[in-house]
C-alpha cells in the first residue's frame, strides 16, 4: 500500500517538476528570442542617433576651429581627439577623420549612396520575422563583428562648402554583447524563476491534492478496521473532499443509531458498540510545516534580491557614519549590522514569545523588514542605509523566529520528512533565486527600483502569512507556554555542547565566511576595482549562486542516502583555503572569477555536509526545526563576522590581504576537523554525517 | 475519456500563473532596460549642447574669464536651445551651486541639483543624467585649465520628448509577449490533461463510489492508488454493513427484551 503510494507522491512531484521546467524552458526561449529581436531592432537606430550625436560634437568643434582661422590642413591632434571620443563610446568601433581633395568632392556624392553592407538593416522591423530571427542569429553566433558594420558619417563645412568628413563606424560587438547580455540575463531568470515557482506554487499544489487523499486513506482503512471515526478536517471543496463528506454522513448516521439505542434496554452494549465501532473524534490539527515555510521563503526572497550588489552599493554612497570609520570599513557596516540585528532580534524576542501569537510576531517581523527596505530605497549615505538595513534584519530575525516555531508547533504525525527537508531548504533557494533575479534587476534598474520591489514582495509574504498561519498558534498553545531557557537550549547549546560547539567553529563559521566575507562581499569589490560592469559582476555571483544550489541539491540527495563523504568534504574545503590563499597573490580578473565558479561547484558538497555535521552533532538532543533554528543562528554568526573581517583587513592589509586571511581560516579548519576526525571526541558526528 | 478534475484546474492556474509572471518580469525588464538605452541616447544628444556650451566655458577660462564673466553666454545658450528641439532647459551651474545662466523661470530645487552634482563629481565619466519626475536632466562637468571642475552645464529634457518612442517598443513587445502566453497557455491544457492521467483515474473512483459496494475486485493492481482506493472502499464498505449488522442484532435483542418485559 504504501509502496503505490510514495510512487504515486513521488510520479506526482516529478510529473509536475518536469512540466514546469518544460513549459518555463519554452516559455524562456520564447521570450528571449522576442527579446533579441526587439533588441536587434531599436538598438542599431539608438546606436547610430548616440554616434551622430558624438559625431555632431566633433564636427563642431572642428568647423569652430576652422571659423577661428585654423586651416583644416594644419589642424592639429585630431586624430588623437577622434580615437579619444571612439574610446569614450563603446558603440563606436573607430572615428576617421578624412580632409576632402577636390577628387573626393567630385566623387562625394557617390561616396554617400555606396554605403558598407548593412547587416543591422535585416533587422529591421520592416523586414519578415524569419529574415530578422537569421540576422539576429548570425549576429549573436558571429565570431568577429567586422562582417556587419554600419557607418554613420558627417560632412564639416566652412563657408558652405565641404572641407572634410567624419566617418564612425558602429561596433556590432557592441551589438552582440548587449544581446549575449540580455540572453544571459533571461537565462538567469528563467532558471531563478523555475525554483522559485517549484517552492512557491507546485509544493502547494501537490498538497491540495495530497492533503485529501491521506486523509481519506487514513479514514478507509480506520474504517477496514471497524473503527468509524469522523476525520475531525475542515471539509473544502473538490471531488476528494465531497467524499470524505459523504463517508462522514453516513458514520455520523451509525452513531445516531447507536445513541438512540443507548438509551435502550441494551444500553450497555450500545455503550460498548460505540466506543468500539465510533470512538471519541480526535481534534486534528491542520497545521503544517508548509504554512510557515512559504511566508518565509518569500521573504527570505526579497532579502535576497539585494544580497548580489550591496557591497557595491554601500562604496556609492558617501560615507557619514562617523570621522573614525575609515570607507573600506564602512562599506562592509550596513552589511555586518543587518546580521547583527538579525541576530539579536531572534534572541531578545524570546521576552514576548509566549504572550504573542506566533503569525503576530511573524508580521511585526514582516512589517519592520517592509519599512527598513523602504528606508533604505530612500537612503542618501551609509548611515541612513545602516540604519535601514538594521531595521530590516530586525524584522527578519523576528519573522525566522516566528516560522521556526510554528514549524516546532506543528505535531510530528502531522510532519513528514518531506516538509522538515523541505523547510531547510526553503532558506537556501530562496536567497539564491532572490540573488539571481536580483542581480539582473539592480544591473537593469537600479538599486532603489529593487529596494521597491522587494519591499513589494515582502508584502506578499505578509498576505501569505495571514492566509497561511494559523491565528491561535503560539500564545495559547500548551507547547509556546514553554520557558525562555528551554527555547534558547539550541542556542545556547553552540557554547556548552562540545560536539555542537566543535561543528560550528570548525565548519559553519569558516563556511560562512567563505560564502558572506569573500564571494558575497569582497568579489564584487574586487572584480569593480579590476574595471568588470556592474552587469558581469552580477552574472559571476549569480553563476556561482546557481552551481552551488546545484551541487548542494545533488550532495544533500547523496548525503541523506549515504555516509562517509567526511574525507571529500574535508579535503575539498581544504582546497577551497588553498585556493583562495593562491589568489591572494594573483589580483587578475579570470583568476577571479575561475576561482569563484570553482569555488561555486564545489561548495555544494560543503555545505550539504556542514548541514549533516551540525545534524548529527545535535539531533539526539533537538527537534529538526530545532536544528534548523540552530543552523539559522550559526551562519548568522559567520554572516556578521564575515564582511566585517573582510572589511577591517581590507582596511588594515588591503583587498588583496582579504583572501589570504579567509584561505588561512579555512585551511586551519580542515586541518583542525583532520585531526579531531582521529580523536574519539568528534569522530562519531563526523562518520554519522 | 480524459475529465478536467479540480487538481488539474489547480495546476493550469498555477502553471499560467507562473508563465504570466515569467513573461511579466521578462515584459517588464525589458521595459526598462530599452528605456535606459533611449534615456542615455537622448542624454548623449543633449550633451551635444552641453560639450559645446562647456567648450565656450573653457576656453574663456583659459584666457583668464570666470564662468560668471562670459559675455555673450545667454546667446550661446538660446542658440543651442534652437538647434535641438529636445532641449526645455539649459542651466550653467556654477560648483557652489549657485546658476550663472539659465533659461528656465525658476531655478532647479536644491534636492534635485546636490543629488546631481553629487552624481557628477564622483562619476569617472564626465557626464550624469538623472530622471527626476518628468525631467531628464544631464548634466556635463565645466573643468579649468589645472583640470579641477569650477561648474556644469545641466540640460533637461521633458519625459514627453522620449517616452512615446519606449511606449511604442513596448507596446509591440508586449503584443508578441501576448502570444506566447496564449500559445503556451492553450498547449499546457492537454499536457497536464494526459501527464496526469492517474490522478483523474484516482478522482474518478471518488465520483463513481458505490458505498454499497462490498464484492471483492477482481483485477486489483497493488501498485494503483486508483485501485487501492477502490479496494479500501470497499473493504470499509464490508466493515460497515458488518457494525450495521451488529446494531441491527442489538435493536433486536433490545426489542425480544422490551418484548418479554
Amino acid at each position: 500500500m504504501d509502496t503505490g503510494w510514495q510512487q504515486f507522491r513521488r510520479g506526482l512531484s516529478l510529473r509536475l517538476k518536469v512540466m514546469v521546467m518544460l513549459i518555463l524552458m519554452c516559455c524562456g526561449t520564447c521570450a528571449t528570442t522576442l527579446k533579441l529581436l526587439h533588441l536587434g531592432t531599436v538598438l542599431p537606430p539608438l546606436m547610430i542617433d548616440r554616434t551622430s550625436g558624438v559625431l555632431e560634437t566633433m564636427r563642431r568643434d572642428v568647423e569652430f576651429a576652422v571659423y577661428a582661422g585654423v586651416p583644416i590642413e594644419h589642424l592639429r591632434g585630431v586624430p588623437d581627439y577622434a580615437a579619444e571620443l571612439a574610446a569614450e563610446t563603446p558603440e563606436i568601433k573607430a572615428i576617421n577623420f578624412h580632409i576632402l581633395t577636390d577628387r573626393d568632392r567630385f566623387q562625394r556624392e557617390r561616396l554617400i549612396i555606396a554605403q558598407m553592407p548593412s547587416g543591422t538593416a535585416q533587422m529591421r522591423n520592416t523586414e519578415p520575422f524569419f529574415s530578422r530571427l537569421v540576422a539576429t542569429v548570425r549576429m549573436l553566433v558571429t565570431a568577429d563583428g567586422d562582417q556587419i558594420s554600419e557607418v554613420v558619417r558627417t560632412e564639416v563645412r566652412a563657408y558652405g562648402e565641404p572641407v572634410a568628413q567624419i566617418t564612425a563606424e558602429l561596433d556590432m560587438g557592441y551589438l552582440r554583447n548587449r544581446m549575449l547580455d540580455t540572453l544571459l540575463d533571461t537565462l538567469i531568470v528563467v532558471m531563478a524563476a523555475i525554483l522559485f515557482s517549484l517552492e512557491m506554487l507546485m509544493v502547494p499544489v501537490v498538497q491540495s491534492l495530497i492533503t485529501p487523499l491521506q486523509a481519506i486513506q487514513r479514514y478507509l482503512v480506520k474504517m477496514g478496521q471497524g473503527e468509524f471515526i469522523q476525520s475531525g478536517l475542515k471539509l473544502r471543496i473538490g471531488k476528494a473532499w465531497r467524499f470524505l463528506a459523504a463517508l462522514q454522513q453516513r458514520n455520523a448516521l451509525l452513531r445516531q443509531r447507536a445513541e438512540n439505542q443507548a438509551v435502550g434496554h441494551a444500553r450497555k452494549e450500545a455503550r460498548t458498540f460505540i466506543q468500539r465501532r465510533l470512538p471519541v473524534q480526535q481534534r486534528v490539527t491542520e497545521i503544517a510545516i508548509f504554512d510557515a515555510r512559504l511566508p518565509l521563503f518569500v521573504a527570505l526572497f526579497a532579502e535576497g534580491l539585494l544580497t548580489a550588489w550591496m557591497p557595491l552599493y554601500a562604496r556609492s554612497l558617501p560615507n557619514t557614519l562617523a570621522p573614525w570609520v575609515p570607507d573600506t570599513l564602512a562599506i562592509a557596516v550596513p552589511i555586518a549590522m543587518f546580521t547583527a540585528a538579525l541576530i539579536v532580534a531572534m534572541a531578545v524576542s524570546r521576552l514576548w514569545w509566549d504572550r504573542v501569537p506566533l503569525r503576530l510576531n511573524a508580521i511585526g517581523g514582516l512589517l519592520l523588514s517592509i519599512a527598513g527596505l523602504v528606508g533604505a530605497s530612500f537612503a542618501n549615505d551609509i548611515g541612513m542605509l545602516t540604519l535601514a538595513r538594521a531595521v530590516s534584519g530586525a524584522g527578519l530575525g523576528l519573522l525566522r523566529v516566528a516560522c521556526v516555531d510554528y514549524a516546532l508547533s506543528v505535531p510530528h504525525h502531522a510532519a513528514d520528512r518531506h516538509d522538515e527537508d523541505g523547510f531547510s531548504k526553503a532558506f537556501l533557494t530562496s536567497g539564491v533565486t532572490g540573488l539571481a533575479i536580483g542581480a539582473v534587476l539592480a544591473d537593469w534598474a537600479g538599486p532603489g527600483i529593487v529596494f521597491v520591489i522587494a519591499a513589494g514582495v515582502s508584502v506578499f509574504a505578509m498576505v501569505i502569512s495571514l492566509i497561511l498561519m494559523d491565528g491561535a498558534i503560539g500564545a495559547r498553545t500548551s507547547r509556546a507556554r514553554t520557558n525562555v531557557s528551554e527555547r534558547l537550549a539550541p542556542v545556547r547549546a553552540i557554547f556548552t555542547n562540545r560536539r555542537v560547539g566543535l561543528s560550528v567553529l570548525l565548519f559553519a563559521i569558516p563556511l560562512s565566511l567563505l560564502d558572506r566575507g569573500f564571494i558575497l562581499f569582497l568579489v564584487p569589490l574586487a572584480l569593480s576595482d579590476m574595471g568588470l560592469p556592474q552587469s558581469l559582476i552580477s552574472h559571476v555571483i549569480t553563476a556561482y549562486a546557481l552551481l552551488m544550489i546545484g551541487g548542494y541539491a545533488i550532495w544533500a540527495g547523496i548525503l541523506s542516502e549515504e555516509k562517509g563523504f567526511v574525507i571529500p568534504a574535508c579535503a575539498t574545503l581544504g582546497l577551497i583555503g588553498l585556493g583562495l590563499i593562491a589568489l591572494g597573490a594573483r589580483f587578475e580578473t579570470h583568476a577571479w572569477i575561475v576561482t569563484v565558479l570553482l569555488v561555486g561547484a564545489t561548495a555544494g558538497l560543503t555545505r550539504a555536509f556542514r548541514s549533516r555535521v551540525l545534524t548529527a552533532a545535535a539531533i539526539g538532543e533537538f527537534t529538526l526545526p530545532q536544528v534548523e533554528f540552530q543552523k539559522g543562528f550559526t551562519f548568522q554568526i559567520g554572516g556578521f563576522v564575515g564582511p566585517l573581517m573582510a572589511g577591517v583587513i581590507m582596511m588594515m592589509f588591503g583587498l588583496e590581504a582579504v583572501p589570504y586571511i579567509i584561505g588561512f581560516v579555512l585551511v586551519t579548519s580542515t586541518v583542525g576537523l583532520a585531526l579531531l576526525s582521529f580523536s574519539n571526541l568528534f569522530a562519531k558526528e563526523l562518520s554519522n554525517a | 475519456m480524459l475529465k478536467l478534475y479540480r487538481f488539474h484546474i489547480n495546476v493550469l492556474l498555477s502553471i499560467w500563473f507562473v508563465v504570466a509572471c515569467l513573461l511579466g518580469l521578462q515584459l517588464g525588464l525589458n521595459y526598462l532596460k530599452y528605456q535606459s538605452l533611449v534615456i542615455d541616447t537622448t542624454s548623449a544628444r543633449l550633451q551635444i549642447a552641453g560639450s559645446t556650451i562647456e567648450t565656450v566655458a573653457r576656453r574663456a577660462e583659459q584666457v583668464g574669464l570666470g564662468l560668471d564673466e562670459i559675455r555673450n553666454l545667454d546667446s550661446i545658450i538660446d542658440r543651442e536651445m534652437r538647434r535641438e528641439p529636445l532641449i526645455d532647459t539649459i542651466r550653467i551651474v556654477a560648483i557652489d551651486g549657485a546658476e550663472i545662466g539659465t533659461t528656465a523661470n525658476e531655478p532647479l530645487p536644491d534636492g534635485d541639483l546636490n543629488r546631481l552634482m553629487r552624481r557628477i563629481t564622483i562619476q569617472d565619466s564626465p557626464t550624469a543624467r538623472l530622471e527626476i519626475g518628468d525631467t531628464l536632466h544631464s548634466a556635463r562637468r565645466i573643468i579649468d585649465s589645472t583640470g579641477s571642475m569650477i561648474g556644469a552645464v545641466v540640460i533637461s529634457s521633458h519625459r514627453g520628448n522620449y517616452r512615446p518612442e519606449v511606449l511604442r517598443a513596448h507596446r509591440e513587445t508586449l503584443k508578441g509577449f501576448m502570444i506566447v502566453f496564449c500559445v503556451i497557455a492553450g498547449a499546457v491544457v492537454p499536457l497536464v490533461l494526459f501527464g496526469f492521467k492517474k490522478v483523474g483515474r484516482v478522482m474518478a473512483v471518488f465520483e463513481e463510489a458505490n458505498l454499497n459496494a462490498v464484492e471483492p475486485l477482481d483485477d486489483l493492481d497493488e501498485d494503483d492508488v486508483a485501485d487501492q482506493m477502490r479496494a479500501l472502499i470497499i473493504q470499509g464498505n464490508r466493515a460497515y454493513a458488518e457494525a450495521c449488522d451488529e446494531l441491527e442484532a442489538l435493536v433486536a435483542d433490545d426489542a425480544s427484551k422490551t418484548g418479554a418485559r
